[in-house]
């Protein structure tokens, strides 16, 4: 937990950083006329002050309190970065291959690899999604997904 | 127009068949996300909001607002059969729902939930009603000063509230605050944090996040947890009815969590998480027998359950009549209304009193339908909990990416979706909690708008806030809620009960 909260405390910097850094790029005006870089700045400089004090309270407090089980929920956690990639890949291949194939992989990914089921479930259960979520979201309610191939 | 023409016309709108087929549809969704651990009302209205751009706003915001309410009855369900909150509003409802239901009383507190739901819900309907047009008109009168000092109270109620460390929800909010900021800034036109993505120049989308956050972050964190082990309450659910002693017990819990919850809701940030709570800790305060509670005392499903349904109703203040939203489900809502070409605020009352007054009126019908669908047919959602977790992810994931794809045709937002779906994973993991970030970005701008027109009229002098009384109101109980950390050690208590429940 201690080191967990460094780490964020240290991310929560840097954001903290950027948005000082993007702040002086447009006028900052002043407290009569404040202008847009006003607020981002001072937001970014209590984001720091807060990220300085986590970081110091981390220091202080009992180590061990809660045990925080990270990327490890019973040796798990290699199947959440896969879901991660795996949707990652889709957002760059659904305009490409369109929606319907796109969409047909990922469930298979999803039921197969990550849920394990077994093939014909997970190959059944893809057409099936693949079929209805097309019908109910393209069909009826007219969302516009993408075509790609067809 | 009196209040009992604006009822009348607020029955002639929602009795429509379209509408009240809307709001069928609502109220189920609702209760079927409601008892999914998992899915909750904020990922579930971003997902069908592209959805309802086809249909009337009347239609829309009257199916998205009995999600909503809906997922309040549906997640007591959960928490009394399986130990698990089906939302966040019914954490405490685990506390006593599912010790009744290991002995052998699961049927009673299912039973008295889904009646305190109604009653609460009901009663804040009405006083909604009531309350709503006065409020308006007062609204009227708030300045930029009153503004930004009710968003101040309300993202310090939601820091006040936070699990753990106030200074990590202070952090969150902060960034949030930062998130909002992205994109074209509204007074002076110059691009903030865009880093030249012309996606970026309309700001970062409320719905990608909040989906990515709320959605597609619960899911990879059960996908590692492997929720679908959990144990089901496998015994036979009879007698739904309470008996007269349950009445007895639970009279006075639903009607205090009734009003304490109504009057919660109302405040920004507040809500029907908070609402619940409270009400536990209320109730025991107030028991002559308080060691029940924690094994299966009734008044503790009664009180809660009551309150979060009365804070779900509260909520819509805020948005209807000053069109601030309360929370990250209301700023959807307002965000759906915005489409539609509504302004949400003091006038929607007088100008769309057709929409204003469906809604509220579909809110009376809707709680008997959820009555209906929550008692007689509550076998079939114990089926629903039944579905394996493996069956059940893949098809809310490719919900994630639809809801986030169609809101702009956009693949960039499915992008940031999962993008803040890992970030969300990640913050679960290291307990940065989500709501005071999305909280903030979604106040974010309407705070820099006010806080700038407010020093620009006080002419760079901090005291405009304090000297106008209303305003001065609100940051004296920000002041309050910052600095009490006796109430802090009651609420520490309350979770560290709730962890060792688990």
């Amino acid at each position: 937990m201690q080191r967990l909260d460094r780490i964020g405390a240290i991310v929560c910097l840097v954001i903290a950083g950027i948005a000082l850094w993007q702040s002086m790029k447009v006028p900052m005006g002043n407290i009569r006329q404040p202008g847009p870089g006003f607020l981002p700045f001072w937001v970014g400089v209590i984001l720091a002050l807060l990220s300085a004090v986590l970081w110091f309270q981390a220091g202080v407090r009992k180590p061990g309190v809660e045990p925080v089980r990270f990327l490890s929920g019973e040796g798990k956690w290699p199947y959440v970065v896969a879901a991660g990639v795996g949707l990652l890949t889709y957002t760059f291949l659904l305009e490409p291959l369109g929606f319907i194939i796109s969409t047909f992989f990922l469930l298979i990914f999803l039921f197969r690899v990550i849920g394990k089921q077994k093939w014909w479930v997970g190959v059944t259960g893809s057409i099936l999604v693949t079929f209805f979520t097309h019908l109910i979201f393209k069909v009826a309610l007219k969302v516009q997904l993408p075509r790609g191939l067809f | 127009m009196g209040y009992w023409d604006s009822i009348i016309l607020g029955f002639s709108v929602c009795l429509q068949p379209m509408n009240l087929f809307y709001c069928f549809i609502g109220v189920f969704i609702g209760t079927l996300i409601g008892v999914l651990p998992g899915v909750g009302p904020v990922a579930t209205i971003s997902m069908l909001l592209p959805a309802t751009f086809k249909m009337s706003p009347v239609g829309a915001i009257i199916m998205l607002a009995g999600i909503y309410y809906g997922a309040m009855y549906g997640g007591s369900t959960t928490s009394i059969l399986v130990n698990i909150p089906g939302e966040t509003a019914s954490v405490v409802t685990c506390l006593d729902g599912y010790q009744m239901a290991r002995k052998g009383r699961a049927g009673p507190a299912l039973g008295i939930a889904a009646f305190a739901s109604f009653i609460a819900g009901t009663f804040s309907v009405v006083a909604l009603t009531f309350v709503a047009p006065p409020l308006a008109t007062i609204a009227l009168r708030f300045g930029p000063p009153e503004y930004f000092s009710l968003l101040v109270l309300g993202l310090t109620l939601l820091i006040f509230l936070a699990h753990g460390s106030m200074i990590k929800a202070l952090m969150m909010a902060c960034v949030g605050l930062l998130m909002s900021f992205i994109g074209l800034d509204n007074i002076s036109g110059y691009e903030r944090f865009t880093y030249g993505i012309a996606t970026l120049e309309d700001g970062l989308g409320l719905v990608p996040v909040a989906v990515g956050v709320f959605g597609l972050g619960e899911v990879l964190s059960n996908i590692e947890e492997s929720v679908g082990k959990r144990a089901i309450f496998r015994a036979k659910i009879s007698n739904l009815l309470p008996n007269r002693q349950d009445w007895k017990d639970s009279a006075m819990p639903i009607a205090r969590g009734s009003v304490m919850g109504f009057i919660l809701g109302i405040l920004p940030g507040g809500g029907h998480v908070l609402a619940s709570f409270a009400s536990y800790a209320m109730e025991k305060r107030f028991s002559k027998q308080p060691e029940r509670f924690g094994h299966g005392a009734i008044e503790g499903v009664a009180g809660p359950e009551a309150a979060n349904n009365a804070g779900a109703g509260g909520q819509f203040i805020p948005l209807l009549t000053l069109g601030i939203p309360a929370s990250p489900v209301m700023a959807l809502m307002l965000g759906a209304l915005v489409i539609f070409g509504l302004q949400p605020g003091a006038l929607l009352m007088s100008r769309n009193p057709d929409l204003f007054w469906g809604v509220i009126v579909s809110m009376y019908l809707g709680n008997m339908m959820l009555l209906v669908l929550n008692l007689p047919l509550i076998g079939l959602w114990v089926h629903v909990l039944r579905v394996p977790y493996p069956f059940l992810f893949p098809l809310i994931v490719l919900f994630c990416l639809i809801g986030a794809y169609s809101i702009n045709n956009n693949i960039f937002d499915v992008f940031i979706m999962v993008l803040f779906g890992i970030i969300g994973y990640l913050m679960k993991k290291v307990r940065f909690e989500a709501a005071p970030m999305l909280l903030g970005m979604v106040l974010g701008l309407m705070m820099e708008d006010a806080l700038r027109q407010s020093l620009i009229m006080s002419g760079g002098s901090f005291q405009i806030f304090m000297t106008r009384p209303i305003s001065a109101g609100f940051i004296l109980a920000a002041l309050i809620l910052l600095a009490i950390p006796a109430i802090r050690g009651g609420k520490k208590l309350l979770v560290a009960k709730l962890t060792e429940n688990e």
